[in-house]
Formats: C-alpha cells, structure tokens, sequence
C-alpha cells in the first residue's frame, strides 16, 4: 500500500495553487505540535487527550493525502478511546517515525 | 442566484483543514468565516450572521457539540443549518451530533464536490426556512391589522347601535362577543309615534363580514324608524340594502318588533330567526312568533314580503328574541344545547323577573370549558304601563333653513293610498318647521289618527269596536288588509298649513291640518270642539255603536286635549284640527 494518495495531493496543489505552500507548512507545525502535545498526555496517562490529538492528525492526515501515518493515528484514537495504554508509547513512536518521512516528502513541496 | 453569497461559519481547529475548507467555500462564490475552535465559532456568529455553519466535532476549548447546543439555545428561531464536519463514522456519535442540533455530516476527507452540493441543498433549506418565516411574520402582521380594522368597526357600529334606547332599561339583553365583531346585531329604538322598535340579527359568519353588514342595517334601522316607517317598509328597506350591496351567500336572520303601548298592539316580522316567545299574563302561556319569511339580503326587493303580524298585548306580557346561537352552545363533548332544553327553561320560569339569568345561566354552565361556537344573544321586552322615553331631544334641530309661512294640498287617490303610508312624508314636512320640532311625537299622533280614521273608518268602513277583543283585533287586521286590496277607488286629501307669528314674548305659530276622504262619513252635523272642552263631545247619531269611528273614544278626546280647535264637518268625511305652539312652551313638552 502506498503511503500516499497522488492523486489527492494533485488534487489539493490544484484547488489551493499558491495557497498549496500555505497549506504544507500549516499542515506540518499541526502535526509537530499535535505529536508533541500526543507524547506529553500519554505521560499523564490522559488518553482523552491523547484520543483528541491522535483524532485531529488523522483528519488532518487524511486530508492531505498521508495514508500511512492517518491510520497509526487512527489506531491510537481507537485505543485511546477505549482506554488501552498498552503498547500506545510503540505506536506513538511508530507515528513520529512516519512523520519524519512526510515531512521529507513534503518539505520538497515548500522550495 | 440564491445559492451563491452566502456567509458560511467554518470552526476547524486544524490549520490545514481550515485552509482547504475556506479555499474550497470561497471558489464556489461563497464567503468563508474561518475559526479555530467553539468559542470563536459563537463571536462569529454573532458578529457575523452567518447563512450556513460548519463545525468541526472535536476541537480545544469548546467542541462542535456543545458549540451547537449553544447556538441553537441562543438563537432559537434562526433556523440556521449546521453541518458537523467528521470522520466519526459510529452511529452514536453521529446520532449525538443530530441531537446537538446538526442538520447535516460532510465526510472527512473532504471532497469539493460532496461540499458544494451539500452547501446548494442547505442554502435552499435557509431559503426556505426565511419565507416560512416571513410569511409567519406577515400572517402575524395581518392578523394584528385585521384585528385593528375590526376594533374600529367596533367601534364605529357601537356608536350607530348605541345611538338608540339600548341602554334605557326598555329592553335587556345578553349579547357574547365570540369574534371581536360578533355575528348579531341588536338595534333599539322609539319611534316619533312612541313605539318601541326593536331588531334583532344573526349574520351568517363573524368579524368583519359580519360589521360590513351590519352597518347599512343599523343606520337604515335607525333613519327610518326617527322618520316615523313601520316594519314593514324598514325589513324592506334593509332587505334591500343587504342584497344589492352584500355577496351571494351572505344573509341576516332578523326579527323586528314594534310595540305601541297607546294601541295595546304588536307588530312583529320574522326572517329565519328562531321563534320568539309571547308571554301572554292573562293566560299565563306563551305564543310562539314564528319566521314566515326568508332572512334579509336572500330575495331581490320584487320577491321579498314583508308580511307583518299584529297582535294585541297587555301590560305584564313579555318578549322573548334570541338567535340560534342559544340553542346550538356545544358542551366540551359537542353536545348542543337543544331547543327542547330551552323550551323547558322558559316554561318553567314563565312569568318570571330571573327567567332570563337562569336560561343564561344554563347555557353557560352547559358550555363550561367548551368553545362558543356562535354568538349568545337572548332579548326581553317587558310591556309595562309606563310609555316609552323620547329619546334624541336635540334630533332634527340642526341649523339650517326652515319652513315659516306656507301650505299645501296632497291627494291620495286609491291607487297610492293601497300600499303607500303616506305619513312618513307628511311629519317629515313638519319636522321642517322648527317650532314644531318640541310637539313632533303628538303631531305625528294627531295626523296618524286622522288619517286612519279617513282610511279604515270613512273610505273602508270598518269598525273601530272590534279591536276591543284579541280576536276583533286579529280580525280588523284582516278585514282592513282583504278591503284594501279589493278597493276601487277614493281619495283622502291632505290640506296643511303653517302661519308664523310673533309676539313680544316671542315665536310662535298656527298649523292647521284638514283630512277629506271620498267615504260617506258618519252622519254628524258640524261639531266644533275647543281646547279641553270634553264636556261638548258630539254623541253618536246612529244608535248602532259598531258604525261610530273611534272620535268617539280615546282618539277625540286625545285630539280636543291636544289641539286649539277641532272641527268635524258634516256627514263626518272632513276633520281639521288646529294646533298653536309658542317657542315658550317647547322646554315643558321636551321634558315630558
């Protein structure tokens, strides 16, 4: 499965034309403080707030077109919200990771 | 076009989102509001009146739930649709933002198209929504209006109705307003011949209608009875009116009623409306007056009969009107009233002063918490000795030019004097004269008696003693209607004439008024009678006292104490009576 939906992206550059770059950054520091903040509840053990970040990247994710890092988002929503901590600090972990990558991709949109 | 410009609330706390949202609004020609988060989202709105709100479900501060709850709670009658902007997908959730006051979903990721189309259907939703409430407003607006109209025609018909002896304890009465104008009319008043007439009407419908009838009703009512017609030209009259100027369909039921109490007779017309009841004392029962006719405003003028009753009534007998609105008063179950309840009501206090309280009282006790559904009008003319007050003292005394010094000849032949009165006529040229406006009431007495003694004594012959029995009064009525119709021809002629004079305590004048009929009289020699001088009364000739007109009764010796002269000429075919008035005398007569 590809980790990102071309198709949307096009789509979005085409919609939003200069706006596009407006939207890339906008969309990073989103993510970044989202992951953040995500990291900081789950070291309060307050999963509603790690259920309501975790809700606001998968949106944002799948907007955008990021496939892969919407749907680790997702799974953590899911399991924040039915209260399972178990192995969340791996997922969250696995999430940063991927986003490393989209910021790789989509900072190439930003020059 | 309708859908575009319109101003639309996008609250999304991620930034991106926001920016995809507003670029996607704004292309298709909208106005984007964009926001952050709940609390924005409620400024905005306030600040903004927004046509269209999006609302993220989760957002800081305050989520897209409660963010709707509130709007809905603050602005009630706004009606402005909410989409949720979600990629929940769990039927609670989604049935938790309907119950918060969402309209609507638009599916993240989001798609330009599934967002036009949903801003289209909604904005038509708002269209919609804004003419219902417009037109709720207007109807408001219109209902307020109508009810204001209706207040001044109130107003304006209380004034005409009210003009009358209504509220001179002649008659009581209960009218219930179910609209602000009511269906029934109720009219009162004594005529210059000192008869009580009375009108009661039942329109079809209510309100306005209802007072646009009523209107030509009361004032034809009230000009013709002052004038001195009886109610049998007055039903005709308003007949008319009503017909030539109200739509098809709507008519009045009516009963009319004149009650002179000098002649001890009833005169009654009924068009539709239930049965009046007659309390009889002398046989302590009651005879029912029923509708022989149609309601007014049904037959064109041609067609129409006004065919009046007359019946002789004594004092303690008593009148009863009402509309069908008393019988057909519904309980809360919708049971009516009934005629045979109120039948059994108004037998069982016959005769009785709180007969009127207790049918009421019933009725409105049946009613209890029902709804009216027709006007309560219920009527009672108690006949008593007393006669009745002269109301409008200063009626006809406008300021205008009069008649001083004249005469005049008016010739009946048989043709007219068959269906024409002429006394309307002749006490309207009176009432020109100023000085005589005071004695209006005991002209129009003289000259009425005058002229039915040349009519009904001299040209028809009949008797004035049969009318001292209920059944000889019904019988004269009958003879003097079959005798009329059969007659030939005759003449009664009219000789009046008004001379003013002046002295140096002031105005003053003579009018002398003369009545020759064609009939063969009653074999008198010359009588001259002076002023109260009773005492030189002419006796009968003829020892048959059936064939002596009434001068040998009440009627002369109303005429010899009222007049200055009164001459009968030989054979008793020509009478002149002479009345002097003095500006002097004029208060004393007012009071009276």
């Amino acid at each position: 499965m590809s980790k990102f939906d071309e198709e949307a992206i096009a789509g979005l550059r085409e919609l939003l034309g200069e706006r596009f770059k407006v939207m890339v950054r906008a969309y990073l520091d989103d993510c970044t403080q989202r992951l953040e903040k995500m990291k900081a509840a789950l070291a309060e053990h307050n999963l509603p707030a790690v259920r309501q970040e975790a809700h606001g990247i998968k949106g944002s994710c799948r907007n955008v077109g990021v496939l892969v890092l919407g749907d680790i988002c997702a799974e953590i929503e899911k399991q924040a919200h039915a209260g399972d901590a178990t192995d969340l600090q791996q997922k969250i972990a696995a999430a940063e990771q991927e986003f490393a990558a989209v910021s790789i991709k989509f900072k190439d949109y930003l020059t | 076009m309708a859908e575009a410009d319109l101003r639309i609330l996008i609250a999304e706390d991620s930034a991106a989102d926001r920016l995809i949202l507003e670029t996607i609004v704004t292309q298709a020609g909208h106005q984007a509001i964009p926001v952050e988060d709940g609390l924005q989202a409620l400024r905005a709105y306030e600040e903004t009146q927004p046509d269209i709100v999006l609302l993220d479900v989760l957002m800081p501060n305050m989520g897209g739930l409660e963010t709707a709850r509130e709007l809905r709670a603050r602005h009630a009658n706004d009606l402005v649709p909410i989409l949720f902007l979600t990629s929940l997908t769990d039927t609670d959730s989604l049935v938790e933002c309907i119950e918060a006051g969402g309209n609507d979903f638009i599916p993240k990721p989001y798609n330009k198209t599934v967002l036009h189309s949903k801003i289209k259907a909604f904005a038509r939703v708002r269209d919609m929504h804004k003419t219902l409430a417009q037109q709720k407003k207007q109807i408001e607006l219109n209902n307020l209006h109508l009810i204001q109209e209706q207040t001044v025609a109130k107003q304006v018909f209380d004034k005409i109705a009210h003009t009358g002896c209504l509220d001179q304890g002649l008659i009581r009465y209960s009218m219930s307003p179910l609209a602000v104008f009511n269906g029934d009319v109720l009219v009162a008043d004594v005529s210059p011949s000192g008869s009580l007439m009375v009108l009661l009407g039942d329109f079809t419908g209510h309100g306005l209608p209802a007072a646009i009838g009523s209107m030509p009703l009361a004032t034809t009512f009230y000009g013709m009875v002052r004038k001195g017609f009886g109610i049998a030209e007055i039903a005709r009259e308003i007949n008319q009116k009503l017909h030539d100027t109200l739509p098809t369909g709507f008519f009045c039921c009516a009963a009319l009623v004149d009650i002179n109490l000098q002649n001890r007779r009833l005169r009654y017309w009924n068009g539709g409306l239930p049965a009046s009841y007659l309390y009889k004392k002398s046989s302590d029962d009651y005879r029912l007056l029923e509708s022989q006719n149609l309601p007014f405003g049904v037959l064109s003028s041609k067609k129409f009969k006004s065919e009046v009753v007359s019946l002789p009534i004594e004092e303690g007998d008593r009148i009863y009107l009402w509309s069908d609105g008393i019988f057909e008063a519904r309980d809360p179950d919708g049971v009516m009233f009934g005629e045979q309840r109120l039948d059994d009501l108004m037998r069982s206090f016959r005769g009785r002063d709180d007969l009127m309280d207790a049918v009421l009282g019933k009725v409105y006790e049946h009613i209890g918490d029902g709804n009216k559904d027709d006007d309560l009008s219920f009527v009672e003319i108690p006949i008593h000795e007393l006669g009745f007050p002269q109301p409008h003292p200063d009626y006809g005394k406008s300021v205008r030019d009069k008649l001083v010094d004249w005469s005049m000849d008016f010739r009946l032949e048989a043709s007219t004097f068959k269906q024409f009165d002429p006394l309307p006529l002749v006490t309207g040229i009176l009432n020109e004269v100023t000085g005589l406006i005071p004695h209006r009431t005991m002209l129009y007495t003289l000259i009425a008696e005058l002229y039915s003694n040349a009519l009904e004594h001299g040209i028809l012959g009949l008797s004035s003693s049969l009318k001292n029995t209920p059944q000889g009064f019904v019988e004269y009525y009958d003879k003097r209607k079959k005798k009329l119709a059969e007659v030939g021809e005759g003449q009664i002629i009219f000789s009046v004439q008004h001379r003013q004079t002046s002295d140096e305590s002031g105005i003053g004048g003579e009018l002398i008024v003369r009545l020759r009929d064609s009939g063969v009289g009653f074999g008198v020699s010359e009588v001259t009678v002076h002023e109260n001088d009773v005492r030189s009364l002419p006796r009968p000739l003829s020892e048959d006292r059936d064939s002596c007109p009434q001068y040998y009764g009440r009627g002369l010796k109303l005429m010899s104490a009222s007049c200055s002269k009164l001459t009968i000429r030989p054979p008793g075919n020509d009478v002149e009576i002479v009345f002097v008035w003095h500006e002097s005398d004029a208060k004393g007569d007012e009071d009276e």
